[in-house]
């Protein structure tokens, strides 16, 4: 059974940014079942995080929401990725990998 | 850019982008499995908010509803710390708008930079104007300068009939031209109009409020002077020209004597009666306009050395620095910045006291700020609440301020005479000012409860009824920061009272009751030199053939009039001289009695005969034999004949002037004062009736001198009323701060008082045990206040111009008694409180 864990500090707008990139526009539930089911169910999202967060990438213009009528007929908020979240996310990438080359790194030269 | 917008636009759209989440965060609970772990909705919403950057906001808005709350429930508190505060800080904001209209804001001209006054200066002497002739000589030969503008002012007779008394100035054709800020109506003087019929410009003020603004009024005819002119045009509203003080209209220069036929001041080489102004060439500066005004001057000294010395110039002062002079306005700058520090002193007094009423009402939240601390309140968060609170007072001060600024400098403008509208819609730098002076009071009045009350970890003030050493000692300070300002405000009350008290009772050195004073604009008229001379012996057999005239005498001018030609010499530093020119007889009409040498005889001219004054002789010389002496003692002009004794004829409320005489002259005779003593009895009308009699074409004016004496009184009046008004002010607030602690000693102390009256204390001791925390911080705070008064602001206050001399121990007496009585009366009631305690039922808590 894989352990759920909370998202790592600092990666939840880059998750949810990259997750809008690869499946589109999606609401609020769907961004955190997505991320969740990629990460192999190792990520769990919680709301307390996720609505706070996304009302930020909303401040910063990194998506945008609109309401629109789901399959099911309801009413929900769907958020797009912006050409400037892209710029973010690209950014936010290099950044984790250099951040993770790094630390990888550092654990690789300490078992040699 | 962008981040900001969409931060504003979430702002004004708050209501719907909430409701808009609250759906979205609703709907995503539905879905979920285990809808509770969604978590507070609430929490989330306030988390979403401060991601957008308005948290601040929120909690600001929080903190002033909840103290607007706190104050509507204590209303008297409030309205008592509102109206304090508007006081402070409203006669600061009159005192601004007075110095912002007279010295700040710039001038309404056209092009003010490029624009210069000039003043006849002399090494002696100074002027601040030059004879019509010298200032159309310079535009006739300008090197430095594109124009050359003149300006007089003078009174005339407005309307048909005997008329209204208007302001007027006689000006070049250019003036418009060259300073004019644009039309209200018709149109402005043109330099042709100077030959053309008689023309007159109305100001807007005049047109609006003498003429009903009556637009069919251009090109109608109007009388002045009791001859017709045609009013072609209204000058843009606030448009004054370069004059302080009022202007209702202009009239051309080349066209003066239509208003006073025979005038010949155009003529004049000699009478410095118009203000020249300049406007400067590109690329000159006022120095380059200077030089050339100096050699100007020589070539004149060249050419007319009966007229001009070889050492005068012309200086000149630019229209940012409104026309003034260095001197002139280093004298302003003292002056301001003595007023700002005063007002400054009443603000401090204000938030001082507002500030000690700020902590004894956070006391009495002792519990909510225990509550607050409870909840998880943080130091930095009960700060923050509490200045928030008394930035709404601040706010509520300002706009009281402002409307107390308002009223007070209209007051000011009314009983000076002082014509320069104040505006009650602010300029940018007025709101500047007031909302600098609203943060300041709002940091000065609730940091220091807010820190005070923070200091015990939040717990508020202590029990009610528990006694601590250190109680109060942050309202002590504040009593004492009060009775600091009180004092030095009340010093110059004091001062200012006992100033006037002098004045009204002195001796000026000479005898003014019963003498009129007659003058006649003989120089308007078209009299001069001789024909003066002629005009004065005629009205003076007039006057003397009278037997209800004692005694008759002409001098240049009448005691008690306005300033006359000053001079300052190198060999009297210090002293200031008042030239005057006079016949033998004035001496003894005006009972002035000569220590030494002779009087003035028939034959003695300026070049041969002074007289000077015993603190003049005394300063120079070192002595009063000095009759024989030259005058000055480096350049002798002329040999002193004689030394009067002090007479201040003229400024009176100046401790540093002595007077010269001259021999009053025929040149001087055109422009001269008559004096008449009258008998016991008799009436200024009957005097006109005479004085009529002399010459047809001249109708003279008659006053009492006494009644220029009260005139002049009106300066050192005003001085006493406001410095009186404002001393008022801060013993009431400092009666109300010493008031606030005694009662809450008191409040405090109950149980302790209790205990001590049932083992037995007195009524003195109780009431040493109230008032013991009382007497360091006023004793203190009087010391220090009643220094600062007399010894650090005395030497500002002796000098130009108040005149105030800070060595008066009944005045100082005064304030001491002062303060102790208000204190006394302010204490009174809690210590009454204090007696009148039950010990059983403090001892119960009650």
């Amino acid at each position: 059974m894989p352990r759920e864990t909370g998202v790592p500090t600092g990666t939840l707008a880059m998750l949810i940014l990259q997750v809008l990139r690869a499946g589109g526009p999606l609401h609020g539930y769907a961004i955190a079942q997505r991320i969740h089911l990629l990460s192999s169910s190792e990520l769990k999202v919680e709301e307390g995080s996720l609505y706070p967060s996304l009302q930020k990438l909303l401040a910063e213009g990194w998506v945008k929401a609109d309401w629109v009528v789901s399959e099911t007929g309801r009413k929900v908020r769907e958020y797009t990725l912006t050409r400037a979240g892209a710029k973010q996310l690209d950014h936010e990438l290099r950044e984790y990998e250099r951040m993770s080359a790094a630390v990888r790194a550092v654990l690789e030269g300490g078992n040699a | 850019m962008m981040r900001l917008l969409r931060r504003i636009g979430y702002l004004l759209q708050r209501g719907r982008l909430e409701r808009d989440l609250e759906c979205e965060m609703e709907a995503h609970r539905e879905v979920m499995g285990e809808p509770a772990r969604f978590g507070s909705m609430l929490r989330l919403r306030e988390e979403a908010r401060e991601a957008w950057g308005w948290g601040w906001l929120d909690r600001t808005m929080q903190d002033v509803r909840h103290g607007t709350r706190i104050l509507r429930k204590r209303p008297l508190y409030a309205v008592t710390a509102v109206a304090v505060l508007g006081i402070g800080i409203g006669l600061n904001l009159a005192l601004a708008q007075v110095l912002n209209a007279v010295a700040w804001k710039p001038m309404m001209l056209r092009d003010p930079d490029g624009l210069v006054r000039f003043f006849r200066l002399s090494p002696n002497s100074s002027s601040s104007g030059v004879p019509y002739q010298v200032a159309r000589y310079a535009e006739r030969n300008r090197t430095a300068l594109d124009a050359v503008i003149l300006v007089q002012t003078n009174r005339v007779s407005w309307g048909e009939g005997d008329g209204q008394p208007a302001a007027v100035s006689f000006v070049s054709g250019n003036f418009f031209a060259q300073m004019g800020k644009g039309v209200r109506l018709g149109r402005l003087f043109q330099e042709e109009d100077e030959q053309g019929v008689p023309v007159a410009v109305v100001s807007h003020q005049f047109w609006s409020s003498r003429l009903n603004g009556d637009v069919g009024m251009m090109g109608s005819v109007v009388t002045v002077n009791g001859v017709k002119a045609t009013l072609i045009g209204v000058a843009a509203e606030g448009f004054h020209g370069p004059v302080e003080g009022r202007c209702d209209a202009w009239l051309l220069m080349e066209q003066m004597d239509h208003y006073f036929p025979g005038s010949r001041e155009r003529e004049s080489w000699t009478s410095n009666n118009v203000n020249m102004y300049g406007r400067l060439k590109p690329g000159v500066g006022m120095q380059g306009a200077e030089d050339a005004m100096r050699g100007m001057m020589r070539e004149l000294a060249g050419m007319y050395p009966q007229w001009f010395a070889k050492d005068e110039w012309l200086g000149a002062a630019a229209a940012g620095d409104h026309f003034r002079r260095a001197q002139d306005r280093q004298m302003l700058l003292t002056v301001a910045a003595l007023l700002g520090g005063l007002s400054l002193m009443v603000l401090l007094v204000a938030c001082a006291n507002v500030a000690g009423l700020g902590v004894a009402h956070a006391a009495a939240r002792g519990n909510e700020f225990r509550m607050r601390t409870a909840l998880g309140a943080g130091r930095a968060r009960l700060l923050r609440q509490l200045v928030t609170e008394s930035a709404v007072l601040s706010i509520g001060g300002v706009l009281c301020g402002w409307f107390v600024g308002y009223g007070l400098s209209q007051w000011l403008c009314s009983v000076t005479e002082f014509d320069t509208p104040m505006e009650i819609v602010p300029s940018g730098r007025m709101m500047g000012l007031a909302m600098g002076l609203g943060w300041v009071t709002a940091l000065a009045v609730g940091l220091i409860p807010a820190w005070r009350v923070t200091r015990q970890n939040g717990a508020g003030m202590r029990e009610h009824g528990v006694a601590s050493g250190r109680a109060g000692w942050t309202q002590r300070a504040l009593l004492g920061a009060q009775t600091v300002g009180t004092c030095v405000l009340l010093v110059v009350t004091a001062l200012t009272a006992r100033k006037l008290e002098r004045l009204v009772a002195a001796d000026f050195g000479f005898r003014m009751e019963g003498v009129a004073v007659v003058e006649a604009a003989l120089l308007q008229h078209g009299f001069v030199g001789e024909q003066g001379r002629q005009y004065w012996t005629s009205l003076r057999s007039v006057l003397e053939a009278d037997p209800r005239v004692a005694e008759v005498t002409v001098s240049s001018v009448a005691p008690m009039g306005r300033t006359v030609m000053e001079s300052r010499y190198n060999d009297a530093p210090g002293i200031k001289v008042t030239h005057i020119s006079v016949e033998p007889e004035f001496f003894g009409m005006m009972r002035i009695p000569l220590l030494r040498g002779r009087n003035f005889e028939r034959g003695d001219t300026r070049r041969t005969a002074v007289i000077v004054g015993q603190r003049l002789a005394e300063r120079m010389y070192g002595s009063v034999d000095v009759v024989g002496r030259g005058f000055p003692v480096s350049e002798p002009e002329a040999t002193i004949v004689g030394v009067a004794a002090n007479a201040t004829l003229i400024k009176i409320t100046a401790t540093d002037v002595s007077e010269l005489y001259h021999p009053l002259e025929t040149a001087e005779m055109a422009g001269a004062t008559l004096l008449a003593r009258l008998r016991d009895g008799v009436g200024l009308d009957k005097l006109r009736d005479l004085a009529a009699r002399a010459d047809g074409r001249v109708r003279p004016q008659a006053r009492w001198m006494a009644a220029d004496f009260e005139r002049k009184l009106q300066g050192p009046r005003l001085m006493w009323e406001v410095s009186r008004n404002v001393g008022a002010f801060a013993v009431i607030l400092s009666a109300v701060g010493i008031f606030g602690l005694v009662a809450y000693t008191v409040s405090l102390r109950t149980r302790e008082i209790g205990v001590r009256v049932a083992l037995g204390a007195g009524a003195r001791q109780i009431a040493m045990l109230v008032l013991g925390g009382l007497m360091l911080p006023v004793g203190v705070g009087a010391v220090v206040g009643i220094a600062i008064g007399t010894l650090g602001l005395g030497r500002l206050l002796a000098g130009d111009p108040f005149y105030l001399d800070p060595r008066e121990p009944v005045a100082i007496g005064g304030v001491v008694a002062v303060l102790v009585v208000s204190a006394m009366a302010a204490a009174a009631g809690p210590v009454q409180r204090a007696l009148r305690i039950d010990p059983a039922a403090a001892l119960r808590g009650e």
